[in-house]
């Protein structure tokens, strides 16, 4: 055991565990190989068994079916061939037994090798079943038997058998003592012949010998000689015969019956050993189905007991590998995790020759060098610490440093984000609140020029003060483009134009100044550009017209040219895309390296000089922010003398013919159906003189109220169909009257259009309580669309369009040229600019008209302007 | 293993491999023995086979006697003797406890063949003790003689059985023995009585066909006609047979001065019951067998005919012959016949004989050559037996050769000796 254990104990894992497995697999193997030699066993013991059984019941049907047969056939012979005659009866009987009695042996025979299996055997020999008994008994039969028909051949046989013989001597003696006899001869052969029949019938030898004691007396009477000496022989011959042949007859039928008694004592014999044969099979098949079964309970205790045996040993070398392998590593890990958790003192107890032995003592010397190595790292540990602390109150007074800058950078933010949207606040309110009293001044002012009281300082006084008013309205709406692109608040207003007319237009408005000026404009196709185009025309617009002004102002000879081109097209997919490039070039003095760099940045003028006046230094600054806008770049070259060439692209959707928007071309002279009630809120008179202007003469009841609290009195005494309201007012503003509106039932669903100026300072939250927004300076298109919109009114229009044929400028209706002419008269620019920006978006073939408008309104030269519309209404009369 | 005092044990076990192959050797050793335990200690060399008994198995002897023809009279007494013996020798041959397997012959041929044919198809059975009637010996013999048994005989007499006059009988088997007399000795001594004694020149002679009856009136007519008689008639009876009076009168008929009817009882008493109502049979002399004549039909025949001759092979006599017919009685209650003591001699004959040749194996079994044992049979001489001083021939005759003549008359109460005849 000691061996085995040291064998054992220095084992590898892998070759325990080979070891073990090979183990319970071998005792699977003895447990699968033993359950199928048994069932295999017992299935060929069963078949075998079961064969031979049934072999054996067959052979001794068989033998018992044949013994039987044979011993019918052997009485029917004997019963029958008295009476059917030997032959007959031999053939149709006796022939039949042999057959039977051969068939009986070889049965027999083959009964006797089947019953040598030792297990078959011996059960015979057990049951005193004598088989051989049996196969001598049916071999004596045969013998018995063949003897038995020699001796009937002997005795039966036609014509040459002893009966026969005996019959014909009887016969012949009959004959002749009839014939020849006495009498008593007679009387005595008669009765010897009642003997003789008497013995056949019963085969007892006493007839046979009364009828010799008649023959002994007709003997006796021959000696008396009643007869010839010759018959007397002749009779005596003839009764010697008789006798003879009786004798031999009785010697045979003793035998015969001899046989026949060893017949019975056969059958005496046979008969039990067949039955008990046939009793034997019987209750065999039985035992052996109760061995099979018996069999088959002692083959599954068997497998149950050796798959006992092999859980038990299952569970031992479980319980060994446990021992030997799992305790151990669970030890070791119950080290292991002493030691993670810091106990060095742990002991490592472990023994084995296997790994966990090596790994062991592995832990035992890694415990003891971690312990060390501890030990070191804790001095290390204690000295970092220190310093640790160190450093961590300089994270400290950094943190707090940097907490102090981010406040500091995060107020300073905030701060200029507050400065930022005061600027942007201040900013649109100043342009606000500067072009209203800027308004009033260039008006007045062209007022008072045209008084022909004004004596001429006076007159030189206010041009110079409406020119500049005019710089100072123009530099007013540059710093508010500014302001609107650098707060990001600046929206492209996408529309379609027709990209030939849109320069067309321009190249209108510039000629007259370059006409002024005396120089050449000219605009090149450098391709075939697009027909249509879908763009912010206006600011497109405000940047070509500001490079071409620039270009005039500063050309004082030569030639300002506008080229276009198509740089690059797009139309895959159905989607048509062109890239367009703008070139302005000019042959003016040119500017230098450096003020190139300049001239971008806002308030910076380059070239001569005296021209750098002339603007507010916002022009191209403006234009390059818009063409970024538009996703494109504003390049410039310029030769000091040789002039200066600006380009840039633009990528616009092209327009396919047939798509043309909603045409406002025709004048709006009033609308449909009953008349609407609108009520006008607005602190502004003339932005409600306005409204009530447009909206009166197409047909509206205009209510209008100054502020929010009288707007709404208005609106409680004659319920409008809609309200027109500013933002910014006195007393209630646009806001909180539009809440108190909201809250009385009558007005929920009364469309209210909020109108106003300050759009930079608008919030959408502050706009959802309104149904709609249109900005300030109000354009008469885009109120007329949102009370076609909220009226849901169609317009009936004045089908008249008025063409300059001068100029090739398209004039607006009479109505709006007469509303203009007012306008100028009173010098409101910045109503004239309003009406403007109407006419322009009701039909872009009257923006040649407004830019020369307008052009002129920069230039203050209202006398122009009135020209123009005085042109315009006279056409319009015509 | 250490806990064994190595010191102790021999130099070649003190190593621990050496013990475990010692232990290996011991136990394949101690496996072998158990395997050879069944075989046979000493081969069977009997040219015939041997009749091997197990340990603790029986000697199984065949008995074939007459238990319900016939003869079953002396059936009963052959019977009856074997069990005396078995008696005396504690039922054991060899040490062996004896079986008997007895079987009924019938007093027919086809009966002992039968019976043969059951006794051979027992190879355990050792030897057999039969016949009752020679009849059925004849056919048995054959059987069993070819099967390599013996036989043995304390009734049989028919000389066909062994030999007539010196020369091998017809239904000579070399496995039969018989202790009994030849009748070749009994058909002379009556013919030689019949006409030399009684000086009856004429005679008659009635038999039923068996071996015996047939084989004895042969006899007598051979040796009748050979010293100058007449043999008038020879007829035959059935066994069985109750009219006889046809066959007297055919014996009167012939003119016959003597009977000669060696018979068995049945038809014997058959025979001398209807006599007694013929009265010409008065002056005719019947001799018959002792097989008629025996102890318990003497009132009868004294009854029926004034006197009667009849053949006895031997004189059992002496003390041994007069204890064993004490004890039969006090055994039977009855008195034994003629064939006790040649039935007695029979069976101690084939025990000793049995005994003699059996080799009794070292595993306890016992072996019993066949063919030793017909030899040991055929060697036996001098045996001092109850019936006489008995010495086996080459027939396998052992019985005495001598006969006697006994008359019994109405007025004996026991039968006389007349005539006695020693070859």
């Amino acid at each position: 055991m000691n061996r085995i254990a040291d064998f054992w104990w220095r084992l590898t894992i892998p070759k325990k565990l080979f070891f073990s497995f090979a183990l319970l697999l071998i005792l699977l193997a003895a447990i699968v190989l033993t359950a199928i030699i048994s069932l295999l066993f017992i299935h060929q013991a069963s078949d075998r068994i079961l064969a031979v059984e049934k072999e054996i019941q067959t052979l001794v049907w068989e033998l018992d079916r044949n013994m039987l047969e044979a011993r019918n056939l052997q009485k029917d012979f004997l019963l029958k061939y008295p009476r059917i005659g030997f032959s007959e009866a031999k053939s149709e009987y006796a022939d039949q037994v042999l057959p039977h009695i051969k068939k009986v042996l070889e049965i027999t025979g083959r009964l006797k090798s089947s019953t040598a299996d030792p297990r078959v055997n011996q059960i015979i020999v057990d049951s005193n079943i004598n088989m051989t008994l049996y196969l001598s008994s049916a071999e004596r039969f045969s013998e018995t038997f063949q003897q038995f028909i020699e001796l009937v051949t002997s005795l039966s046989l036609e014509d040459s058998g002893l009966e026969s013989r005996f019959s014909l001597v009887s016969d012949q003696l009959v004959e002749t003592i009839r014939n020849n006899g006495t009498k008593d001869m007679q009387i005595n052969l008669a009765a010897m012949q009642i003997y003789e029949k008497n013995y056949f019938l019963t085969k007892k030898r006493p007839y046979m010998n009364s009828a010799y004691n008649e023959a002994y007396k007709i003997k006796t009477m021959l000696k008396n000689d009643t007869v010839s000496l010759e018959l007397n022989d002749y009779i005596l011959s003839q009764l010697d015969a008789y006798e003879k042949l009786a004798d031999q007859i009785m010697a045979i039928n003793s035998k015969l019956n001899g046989i026949l008694n060893d017949f019975d004592l056969q059958i005496k014999t046979v008969n039990p050993i067949s039955h008990a044969l046939v009793q034997l099979v019987r209750t065999e098949e039985q035992n052996t189905r109760q061995a099979i079964a018996s069999m088959y309970l002692n083959s599954v205790i068997l497998i149950g007991g050796i798959s006992f045996l092999a859980v038990l040993i299952a569970v031992g070398i479980a319980a060994l590998l446990n021992k030997s392998i799992t305790l151990k590593i669970i030890s070791l890990t119950h080290v292991a995790t002493e030691l993670a958790n810091g106990n060095y003192q742990v002991p490592v107890d472990i023994e084995s020759g296997d790994e966990i032995g090596t790994l062991a003592s592995g832990f035992g010397a890694m415990r003891k060098a971690v312990k060390n190595k501890i030990e070191e790292l804790e001095a290390e540990i204690q000295n970092r610490r220190t310093a640790e602390m160190k450093i961590i109150q300089l994270n400290r007074e950094l943190e707090e440093r940097v907490k102090e800058r981010t406040e500091e950078l995060k107020s300073a933010k905030e701060a200029a984000e507050a400065a930022n949207e005061a600027k942007s606040i201040f900013l649109a309110n100043m342009s606000h609140e500067l072009r209203t009293p800027l308004n009033s001044i260039l008006g007045y002012a062209q007022i008072l020029k045209k008084k022909e009281d004004s004596d001429t300082d006076s007159i030189r006084g206010l041009h110079i003060i409406e020119n500049s008013g005019n710089h100072l309205l123009t530099l007013i709406n540059d710093i508010l483009d500014i302001a609107k692109i650098e707060a990001g608040k600046l929206e492209l207003q996408y529309s379609e134009f027709m990209l030939a007319g849109f320069i067309t237009q321009i190249m209108d408005i510039m000629h007259v100044r370059a006409q002024k000026k005396g120089i050449k404009i000219e605009y090149k196709a450098l391709n075939p550009l697009p027909t249509r185009v879908s763009g912010d025309e206006r600011r497109l617009r405000q940047i070509i017209l500001n490079l071409l002004g620039n270009a005039v102002k500063f050309t004082d000879k030569g030639t300002v040219t506008l080229e276009a081109e198509v740089v690059n097209g797009n139309q895959d997919a159905g989607y048509n895309e062109s890239l367009i490039r703008f070139h302005v070039r000019d042959t003016g003095c040119g500017m230098r390296d450096e003020e190139l760099n300049r001239i971008f940045k806002k308030f910076e003028q380059a070239g001569i000089k005296q021209k750098q006046g002339e603007g507010t230094g916002l022009g191209l600054s403006i234009s390059r922010q818009l063409v970024d806008l538009m996703g494109g770049e504003l390049v410039v070259k310029s030769k000091i003398g040789k002039g200066t060439h600006f380009w840039f692209d633009i990528l616009f959707p092209v327009i396919e013919e047939g798509q043309r928007p909603h045409d406002y071309s025709m004048d709006i002279i009033g609308y449909k159906g009953k008349k609407q009630n609108l009520l006008i809120i607005d602190d502004n008179e003339n932005n409600r003189m306005f409204l009530t202007d447009l909206l009166e003469p197409l047909g509206f009841i205009i209510i209008s109220a100054p502020n929010g609290k009288e707007g709404i009195q208005a609106a409680k005494q004659d319920i409008p169909d809609l309200i027109l309201m500013d933002l910014v007012m006195p007393v209630m503003s646009g806001y909180e009257a539009v809440d108190v509106l909201r809250q009385i039932p009558e007005f929920e669903t009364i469309p209210i259009i909020a109108i106003s100026a300050s759009v930079m300072i608008l919030k959408p939250d502050e706009l959802s309580r309104f149904d709609d927004f249109v900005p300030k300076p109000v354009s008469p298109i885009t109120i007329l669309s949102k009370l076609e919109k909220f009226l849901q009114l169609q317009w009936e229009y004045k089908n008249k369009e008025i063409v300059s044929e001068d100029a090739g400028l398209v004039f607006p209706s009479l109505g709006t040229l007469k509303q203009l002419a007012e306008i100028c008269e009173l010098y409101n620019y910045r109503a004239l600019e309003t009406a403007l920006l109407e006419v322009e978006k009701a039909d872009s073939r009257f923006i040649p008209f407004v830019e020369l408008i307008r052009q002129h309104a920069r230039e203050f030269e209202m006398g122009e302007i009135q020209s123009i519309l005085e042109k315009g209404i006279s056409r319009n009369n015509i | 293993m250490d806990c064994l005092k190595m010191k102790y044990l021999p130099i070649f076990l003190q190593n621990k491999i050496n013990i475990y192959i010692f232990l290996a050797v011991l136990f394949l050793l101690s496996v072998l023995t158990a395997c050879s335990e069944g075989a046979d200690a000493v081969q069977c060399i009997d040219p015939a086979g041997c009749v091997q008994i197990p340990k603790g198995g029986v000697v199984k002897i065949g008995v074939i006697q007459d238990l319900s023809g016939g003869a079953s009279e002396y059936g009963r007494v052959q019977l009856n003797a074997l069990n005396l013996v078995m008696e005396e020798r504690g039922s054991r041959i060899a040490g062996f406890p004896v079986q008997l397997v007895v079987t009924d012959e019938g007093c027919t041929e086809a009966g002992g063949k039968n019976a043969a044919v059951q006794i051979v198809s027992d190879p355990q059975i050792a030897a057999v003790f039969g016949t009752t009637c020679s009849g059925a010996a004849a056919s048995a013999a054959k059987v069993l003689s070819e099967n390599d048994y013996v036989m043995i005989s304390g009734s049989n007499s028919a000389p066909s059985l062994t030999s007539v006059y010196g020369e091998k009988g017809d239904e000579w088997y070399n496995g039969y023995f018989r202790t009994t007399s030849n009748d070749s000795y009994r058909g002379t001594a009556a013919a030689e009585f019949a006409l030399k004694d009684m000086d009856k020149k004429i005679a008659a002679t009635i038999d039923d066909g068996d071996s015996y009856t047939a084989g004895a009136a042969e006899i007598f007519r051979q040796e009748f006609i050979a010293i100058g008689g007449t043999i008038a008639l020879s007829a035959t009876i059935d066994k069985g047979e109750e009219n006889m009076k046809p066959v007297l009168q055919r014996i009167l008929n012939s003119g016959a001065e003597l009977v000669y009817m060696p018979l068995f009882s049945p038809e014997g008493l058959a025979i001398i019951l209807e006599m007694k109502e013929l009265p010409e049979f008065k002056n005719i002399v019947i001799l018959t067998s002792n097989t008629v004549v025996s102890e318990m039909n003497y009132d009868i025949i004294r009854r029926s005919i004034d006197k009667i001759y009849f053949t006895r092979s031997y004189e059992a006599a002496g003390d041994a012959f007069s204890s064993l017919l004490d004890s039969y009685t006090n055994r039977y209650g009855v008195p034994g016949a003629d064939t006790l003591a040649t039935a007695y001699d029979a069976v101690h004959i084939l025990f000793d004989a049995i005994e003699a040749v059996s080799i009794k194996q070292t595993d306890g079994s016992l072996l019993i050559p066949k063919s030793g044992l017909r030899t040991e049979l055929f060697s036996l001489k001098n045996y001092q037996g109850v019936s006489g001083v008995l010495s086996c021939d080459q027939f396998g005759d052992m019985g005495v050769k001598s006969n006697r003549i006994m008359m019994l008359s109405r007025e004996m109460s026991e039968p006389v000796e007349v005539y006695s005849f020693t070859l």
